[in-house]
């Protein structure tokens, strides 16, 4: 009794030590990416930090809305739009079968069924696509979306096309890691039953892993064409058109009542966005 | 289908589950499993379908030992293979007939499966006659997980049917389903081997139903097969022995248990 008790008191000694420990982590984190960021926040409100905000905020009113500008932004608008959906779905379509192949439990599949092909080239073959695409993911992903965009502006110019080729690589990335995970987390016990009547994997894919991944799948792509709405306004500001691109010139011109006007179009347009991706999640889930 | 089944062994992180298991099946033989729960029987109708392969010893289907088969063959083996679980695990989202097109999965194409999910009257007769059988055709295009889970188990049962195999195994298949029912689906698999020559392996905690529908009984005890009779064999001490606890228990189930008067007294309607 006396011995168990001892074990507990050690234990709960060992474990308040470690929280202690996570704790001053954490503060010394915080401290030394406070200090390393040279953030100074006295800059703030300095007497030529307060007048240059004042003079941003006293020019976004009126917003701009001459006819002339706002018959001028629909292009931008519906740009950043399209940038965002085709920048999207390309992501999905380089991701879902690229998260097949970055999938443990797809790759792993079926390998204690034969005895008889527990060679070491039968699990490298079963290893490297696993390892390959997981890496290419990595690499897809780390690049943020804004060093592609500058990339492909400098391969095919100025335009909404670098836009979607930018969003369209980074989020196959994203997705296709957010993929494969909803595939591993997948319930088993449906899938050893299709496994069991011997269908072939891209069988079960369709009629096992699909439908039972279907809900979260689409969940998180439609997230994802949300962020992408806003990542497209950010990619405009290194050249890849929309509506960033406008908000860019409009702040170089000092035109804030300009931005202003954008900003509420963006407001907007994320808005809807978020209303119409919470309608298809409703009807189909 | 015949089985053979020698030397069976299998252990799960070093405790064994299986040990050194014998028995054979012919082909269209009906077999009943007993045993209390943990004996293996879930991990023997693994090998039997071939999701796993033993630690030691050799699982024959037809004659050809599963060890040396290939992946395309032990695959081609598996088609001629079914399985009811104990839960259904079925596709919640997906609507009956999609459930049950599932069990030809093994023998279609991709593309063929493609065209099931995506013309729905392509398979629709045949879907019919196995629902018919299993009394739930007014149910084909319902959404799985609409249905009671006693429904399931009978849409999981019209799977495995509509597999058309020539090995099928029932994992304790009546574990979801009311006296009445769990009878009915022993009645329609007894015919279905009768009518298809289909050897059935069967694993249940109703011993009487077994007894009565099944013509071999083998009982497992401590992963072995603890004794493989005729049904009309089985007497009352095999029973008493295989169910019996050999571990000493820390508290003793009492024996006479003292019922509080107030459940005794009958209540007045």
């Amino acid at each position: 009794m006396s011995s168990s008790l001892h074990v507990a008191l050690r234990q709960s000694k060992y474990e308040s030590l470690l929280k202690g420990a996570v704790f001053v982590g954490i503060i010394l984190v915080l401290g030394g990416s406070y200090k390393l960021s040279e953030i100074d926040l006295p800059l703030l409100w300095s007497e030529d930090g307060l007048h240059a905000s004042a003079d941003f905020l006293t020019g976004l009113i009126p917003p701009a809305h001459s006819r002339e500008f706002l018959s001028y932004i629909i292009k931008p608008t519906l740009d950043t739009l399209y940038i965002a959906i085709l920048g999207t779905l390309m992501g999905v379509f380089l991701a879902f079968p690229l998260s097949l192949l970055a999938s443990h439990s797809l790759t792993q599949m079926g390998k204690d069924e034969s005895a008889a092909e527990q060679t070491p080239l039968k699990k490298f073959c079963r290893t490297a696509p696993y390892v390959l695409s997981r890496g290419l993911l990595n690499l897809l992903r780390s690049i943020p979306e804004l060093v592609w965009a500058l990339i492909f502006v400098r391969a095919v110019g100025l335009g909404p096309l670098p836009g979607v080729l930018a969003l369209g690589i980074a989020y196959a990335g994203m997705l296709g890691k957010l993929y494969s995970e909803i595939l591993d987390a997948v319930d088993t016990r449906p899938i050893e039953a299709l496994r069991s009547t011997g269908a072939s994997k891209l069988n079960i894919v369709f009629y096992g892993y699909l439908p039972l991944a279907l809900p979260d799948l689409i969940a998180y792509t439609l997230y994802r064409w949300e962020c992408g709405i806003r990542a497209a306004v950010v990619l405009g500001f290194v050249g890849a058109g929309g509506i960033g691109q406008e908000v860019e010139l409009s702040m170089r011109m000092f035109n804030y009542h300009e931005v202003s006007t954008l900003l509420m179009i963006l407001c907007l347009l994320v808005g809807m966005v978020d209303i119409i991706s919470g309608q298809i999640r409703k009807r189909m889930i | 289908m015949d089985i053979k089944i020698t030397h069976l062994h299998q252990n799960f992180g070093g405790a064994p589950v299986i040990r050194d298991m014998d028995f054979s099946v012919m082909s269209g033989e009906r077999i009943a499993f007993l045993g209390p729960n943990g004996v293996g029987k879930t991990t023997l109708f693994r090998h039997m379908n071939l999701m796993i392969t033993p630690a030691a010893g050799g699982v024959e289907l037809d004659g050809a030992a599963i060890s040396t088969l290939s992946v395309k063959e032990v695959r081609a083996m598996k088609r001629r293979i079914a399985t009811i679980y104990q839960q259904h695990n079925l596709i919640p989202r997906f609507k009956v007939i999609n459930n049950i097109l599932a069990g030809r999965l093994g023998q279609w194409s991709t593309t063929r499966a493609l065209f099931s999910l995506l013309i729905k009257s392509l398979d629709v007769d045949d879907v019919r006659d196995v629902l018919e059988k299993t009394g739930i055709a007014d149910k084909m295009y319902w959404r799985t997980d609409r249905l009671s889970v006693g429904q399931q188990q009978w849409v999981a049962i019209a799977r495995a049917l509509y597999q058309n195999p020539d090995l099928l195994l029932a994992d304790e298949p009546c574990a979801s389903l009311d006296p009445r029912n769990a009878e009915k689906l022993i009645r329609l698999l007894v015919n279905w081997s009768k009518q298809h020559n289909t050897t059935v392996i069967a694993s249940f905690h109703d011993v009487e139903l077994a007894l009565a529908y099944f013509p071999r009984i083998i009982g497992l005890k401590d992963g072995a097969v603890f004794f493989d009779l005729p049904a009309g064999q089985v007497t009352k001490q095999h029973l008493q022995d295989l169910y019996r606890d050999e571990k000493p228990r820390e508290v003793e189930a009492k024996e006479n248990v003292v019922i509080p008067a107030c459940c005794i007294t009958p209540i007045e309607i």
